[in-house]
């Protein structure tokens, strides 16, 4: 799959007027924004908003300022992949088969430090630049949960039991592996593709310009996933769902829920975990398992790097995986 | 949405990261152990969008025309479903800069404290309440203790004691829950949305305290009216017998952090 851009049709000589007039509008309405942004806005930031809406706002304003500097550095990383990393190397790098391919990927995934926001993007450039489907969502799902950072926190956040760090790591690793294997068996993994473009230009053009492009894609759905959290946390206060407690098959289906509905990041998931008292070890587990893979957050941005098609049957693919996986483990270590 | 717009909202998101960080509001939102990675992210993107700017205006110049049918390719893909259409979607990281300057939403307060009580029950992991009250046996003044490390304090048979008879400072912001003045505190590990409460009663009369103000107290735990060790450790919420109270200002790091 070249990277070039041999792809772009032809000039169409009769459209290059257009992007000119819509340049000109959409400076004149920089202009009148900017204008307007400085007379108005140190007025409405004195205004009293409701205090529901100003929990909605702090939470969706955190929600992004965490996730920022994640989402550039995995950006980089995509970007890098995709302007500087020929094809040969990535060719002999990854293992074609699968079988082979999809548990490297989650062994790899547990040696980078990375989180939900920086994995999407290049997760995404994987693909695009023809690394197997399954392997680079394998590595999608298991690097926000199996990276040392997040190990360490586990540890931390349940003192005395050391057995939960091990737990969760197994679980995660039986969890991204089995998904990426089933999804290697589905026809149409060869479809899904990456929803970038291809610059031209030197090598650095194209770092550049694929770093505004992933950041401004990734990062449009990740505002998307924080609005849609900081809404339903405001609505929803999360001592509704935990109080709902319960035991057994309940409790689990619950703490799935929970997990998804929060999208905490996994570097903070274990605190928040060991908190909700009232829920099982095996409960906390299938929270911990399922947090990193899927959340509100994470689905978002995946309809924005594969396209929602993919996304509605990845989600639930990975949901029940995850939950089983988490099940599974727990009978045997904890 | 041209690649030029593109641009220009990725560099101002990074402007508005550079501007939160730069000033200690961004400790509202999330750690501030967070800041250096926020300043070298927000720089980053200001930095990528000048560039990408730059670079742009030069091909314009040259009258090269790649980009904009790598921008019409890129339309075309949408159909296949981006939930809101993908250029469009962009415009979205704009909304968080736009709330954060028209809103300017505060830290949490007394409304989630209200909401959110007994959520999650979050106390210090690892924190040490003998190993502490003793070190600090001989201070002249009250040492500050932060209220997650007092509740967890509580909760340990063989720190009581010692808690019921050191005075302590604790500062935190007000709020009224049941009948009772509380004093408040969020706990975060990373950022906002995984916030959970810490939270005291208070015991005596100190006139009207309205929520949301933020006082600094000296004061002991008042272990008659919390309950047992195990009923605090699993959220019963602990008293404290107020020897001394003091408006203050809200602090710049207006949360406990787990990590700092």
């Amino acid at each position: 799959m070249a990277a070039g851009d041999g792809t772009a049709p032809s000039p169409v000589t009769a459209e290059r007027g257009l992007p000119r007039r819509r340049g000109l509008s959409t400076r004149t309405i920089y202009i009148a924004l900017l204008i307007n942004a400085i007379a108005v806005v140190p007025t409405l930031a004195q205004l009293n908003y409701p205090p529901a809406f100003q929990n909605w706002a702090t939470i969706l304003v955190g929600l992004t300022l965490q996730a920022i500097p994640f989402l550039a550095l995995g950006v980089v990383v995509s970007a890098a992949i995709h302007a500087f990393v020929s094809d040969e190397l990535i060719t002999r790098l990854v293992p074609k088969q699968p079988a082979v391919a999809v548990p490297v990927a989650a062994i790899t995934a547990a040696a980078l430090p990375g989180c939900e926001c920086s994995a999407v993007p290049v997760a995404g450039r994987l693909v695009s630049r023809g690394v197997n489907p399954a392997a680079a969502l394998t590595f999608l799902l298991a690097a926000p949960a199996l990276n040392p950072v997040v190990l360490v926190a586990t540890a931390v956040a349940f003192p005395g039991r050391p057995e939960m760090v091990l737990a969760r790591f197994v679980a995660s690793f039986v969890a991204a592996t089995a998904v990426g294997l089933i999804w290697s068996r589905r026809a149409d993994c060869s479809e899904l593709r990456f929803r970038g473009h291809d610059h031209g230009g030197t090598a650095a053009e194209r770092f550049v310009a694929t770093m505004v492009h992933d950041f401004a894609q990734a990062g449009g759905y990740l505002v998307l996933g924080a609005t849609l959290v900081a809404t339903l946390q405001t609505a929803v206060p999360p001592s509704t769902m935990s109080r709902i407690g319960g035991k057994g098959a309940l409790s689990i289906l619950v703490m799935a829920l929970l997990a998804v509905v929060l999208s905490i990041c996994s570097e903070a998931d274990a605190f928040v975990a060991a908190s909700l008292l009232q829920f099982s070890l095996t409960a906390k587990l299938v929270f911990l398992t399922v947090g990193p893979m899927i959340d509100l957050k994470l689905f978002a941005m995946q309809v924005g790097a594969f396209g929602r098609r993919f996304a509605v049957r990845f989600a639930p693919t990975t949901f029940v995986c995850a939950i089983l996986s988490a099940l599974l483990v727990s009978r045997f270590l904890l | 949405m041209n690649e030029r717009d593109t641009s220009v909202l990725v560099g101002l998101l990074g402007v508005f990261v550079l501007w939160m960080s730069a000033s200690s509001q961004l400790f509202r939102f999330v750690r501030p152990g967070m800041r250096p990675y926020a300043l070298l992210a927000g720089a980053a993107l200001v930095i990528t969008s000048v560039t990408a700017l730059a670079w742009q205006a030069r091909r314009a110049r040259a009258g090269s025309s790649d980009h904009d049918h790598a921008d019409k390719g890129d339309d075309g893909d949408d159909r296949e479903g981006a939930l809101l259409g993908r250029p469009r979607i962009v415009a979205l990281i704009a909304l968080p800069v736009v709330v954060g300057l028209v809103i300017a939403p505060g830290a949490l307060g007394s409304w989630a404290a209200g909401r959110d009580r007994a959520a999650f029950v979050r106390a210090s992991f690892d924190f040490d309440g003998v190993k502490f009250l003793t070190q600090h046996a001989h201070d002249r003044t009250p040492p500050h203790m932060r209220i997650a490390d007092f509740t967890a304090a509580a909760g340990q048979a063989r720190a009581r004691p010692l808690l019921a008879a050191t005075p302590v400072r604790l500062e935190g912001f007000i709020a009224h829950y049941n009948g009772d003045a509380t004093l408040n505190r969020f706990f975060i590990a990373c950022c906002v949305a995984d916030a959970a409460l810490v939270s005291v009663r208070l015991q005596g009369d100190f006139g009207d305290l309205t929520d949301d103000s933020w006082v600094d107290v000296v004061a002991r735990l008042d272990e008659a009216h919390s309950g047992t060790a195990a009923a605090v450790t699993n959220g019963a919420i602990a008293s404290i017998d107020v020897l001394s109270l003091r408006h203050v200002g809200q602090p710049a790091k207006p949360y406990e952090y787990l990590y700092g």
